[in-house]
């Protein structure tokens, strides 16, 4: 007569579990590998050469610390035509365009007022902005210790609010620092 | 941004070959095993045929992530211009600059996502980020289409051949629509040359709109939950190949055995939709942190873990509630291979993505228990809180007491094929 049958306890069923999970991975033969790392390879050459059609400027060099940001919308360029226009990016810079007296939220843009997101004040203090207008690139003047940086265009550049809804103007967050 | 993810960008992002090479194999050996463990997770099929099917995985993945993504970005980079408003008002010309506009917008954003040296290390911003652009490639796809939809409403096009007895219908899918104006155009029918007529653009703005709304979802940014999908279609389509699921049949849902406990009680289904459940313990994760699990769990494979000495009939027992646990996934994927719309199909894999996740998420914590490790130890892992650990461990030991109870209840129905392991 058979003895009736007693299932295993909850931890032995964890610890075959954890026996069981663990069989998989002897890993590939290496024929397989080359193969998956010449795909890997191709796959890392396409994000660089992407990555620098994107980048005007950019030099792989250089690293990761030049990071564009691009502008996403008009924030509120539609609420009232006597508000400066507002831009934000990906990571919370604000970009706020200024006018000469007179001009109207589609002449081109005279001064330049990126404020940086509040818990990267300290980090970016004294740091230079920049903008990107097509593959040219200007300083906009250091962050304070408020986290604003403030710059006037060079002469010749003008820039309208169109130029940023097409995504043709870019800011280009400052490296972090060294800490 | 995963460990895992981690790993991917170090050599995606690395110019140097000799770093790269090293970054990859520290990538490599992880992310085979954890397509291979995810994939054994779904079914039985041999390993050396999921090891197949790994391997197909990740080259689709590459080749998405290197070469697809910079065809995508060049297709729409290139299109964009052709399309030009028509001749259908200020309100339909302000959509499309829009649409444009932000479809440009998005492409810069897109393919100008690359983290920092700080975000490779830490967490960051970088799983919001990545979250927020994939966001936003369906309403852009959508918006796209309703272009479409509203020239097509515009041409009275309401069926794809005007030699069709079927006119007149309506509700013609878009890409019926663009098909077929492409074709008569091409064909010189009399409507084509009429839209023509009326619209010298139309057919760069119908082919150009298409053509860039096709191409959005591919700009998506790479990460190891596009490559864990990636891996799920291809095995779903391999299962549609072979005209059934190897485990499970047809893929509908089996009845319960009679050694089965009520599905409303199982663990993975219990959490499920039980959004609360998070701030106590319940499964809270996005759809890409999934990934993180698997992560851990490959990680610890490293760690011996001595077999338990079990007898034969334990072993069975124990696979058996294993199987159990796995029944809303494997049911799941069988809802998604018998799904007969569209509509239905998407709706399907979602819930078997989620259910997938929690799966994995559930294996992972019981794995590391496993292992001996206590329930701090297995949260500081697996970037969960303590009390989600417990919730998970107490459902599946809620389940297993169940299963043991309704096995000694039901001696007679412990095997398959009649419970002669008890005699």
């Amino acid at each position: 007569m058979s003895e009736p049958f007693t299932p295993p306890r909850f931890d032995e069923f964890l610890r075959w579990l954890a026996h069981r999970e663990a069989l998989p991975g002897t890993g590939p033969p290496p024929d397989r590998y080359t193969t998956l790392l010449a795909a890997a390879r191709l796959a890392r050459d396409e994000t660089l050469r992407a990555r620098e059609d994107q980048t005007p400027g950019y030099s792989s060099n250089m690293g990761a610390h030049l990071e564009v940001l691009h502008l996403l919308a008009a924030a509120s360029s539609e609420e009232s035509a006597s508000r400066p226009p507002e831009l934000t990016t990906a990571r919370g810079f604000r970009v706020t365009l200024s006018y000469d007296d007179g001009a109207s939220a589609g002449d081109s843009t005279i001064c330049v007022l990126v404020r940086c997101p509040p818990e990267l004040i300290g980090q970016l203090s004294g740091q230079s902005a920049f903008l990107w207008n097509g593959t040219e690139r200007f300083e906009l003047g250091q962050f304070d210790a408020e986290g604003k940086a403030i710059g006037t265009l060079p002469a010749g550049i003008e820039i309208a609010l169109s130029d940023f809804t097409q995504g043709r103007v870019k800011l280009e967050e400052p490296p972090p620092g060294e800490d | 941004m995963t460990a895992l993810d981690n790993r991917l960008y170090a050599w995606l992002a690395e110019a140097d070959d000799r770093r790269f090479e090293r970054a990859f194999d520290a990538y490599f050996t992880v992310a085979f095993p954890a397509v291979v463990r995810h994939l054994s997770r779904l079914s039985r099929w041999d390993p050396a045929e999921l090891e197949e099917l790994a391997q197909d995985a990740l080259l689709r993945f590459f080749e998405r992530v290197g070469r697809g993504r910079r065809d995508a970005s060049d297709t729409i980079r290139g299109t964009l211009p052709s399309i030009r408003p028509l001749a259908m008002g200020a309100f339909h010309e302000r959509q499309v600059n829009g649409w444009t506009g932000e479809v440009d917008s998005f492409r810069q954003e897109a393919m100008g996502f690359q983290p920092t040296p700080r975000d490779i290390i830490e967490d960051s911003a970088w799983k919001t980020a990545i979250r927020r652009i994939a966001e936003q490639i369906p309403g852009l796809e959508r918006q796209g289409l309703h272009l479409l939809n509203a020239v097509r409403l515009e041409f009275h096009w309401d069926d794809a051949d005007p030699a069709d007895s079927k006119g007149g219908q309506g509700n013609v899918p878009v890409q019926d629509f663009v098909e077929s104006i492409m074709r008569e155009l091409d064909s010189l029918s009399s409507r084509a040359l009429e839209a023509q007529r009326q619209h010298p653009n139309v057919s760069p703005f119908v082919t150009g709109t298409w053509k860039v709304t096709r191409a959005l979802p591919r700009l998506r940014v790479p990460t190891n939950g596009y490559l864990f999908e990636m891996a799920m279609t291809i095995y779903l389509d391999e299962c549609k190949k072979r005209g059934r699921i190897k485990r499970g049949g047809t893929g509908a849902r089996h009845a319960p055995a009679r050694d089965d406990v009520a599905l409303g009680d199982h663990p993975l289904e219990a959490a499920d939709g039980h959004g609360d459940a998070n701030a106590d313990g319940g499964y809270a994760f996005g759809a890409d942190e999934g990934v993180s699990f698997r992560f851990h769990t490959a990680t610890t494979a490293d760690i011996p873990v001595a077999e338990p000495t079990l007898q034969l009939e334990h072993t069975e027992f124990l696979e058996k509630f294993y199987a159990y646990l796995r029944q809303p996934v494997e049911a799941a994927a069988g809802a998604c291979l018998q799904a007969q719309t569209p509509g239905k199909a998407t709706a399907e894999r979602a819930r078997l993505d989620s259910l997938t996740q929690k799966l994995d998420c559930t294996l992972a914590v019981l794995t590391l228990m496993g292992e001996g490790h206590t329930q701090e130890e297995t949260a500081a892992q697996l970037d969960l809180t303590r009390n989600q650990v417990k919730y998970i461990v107490e459902k599946v030991q809620e389940a297993y007491l169940r299963f043991t109870t309704n096995h000694r209840d039901r001696p007679s129905a412990s095997s398959g094929a009649g419970a002669t392991h008890h005699v």
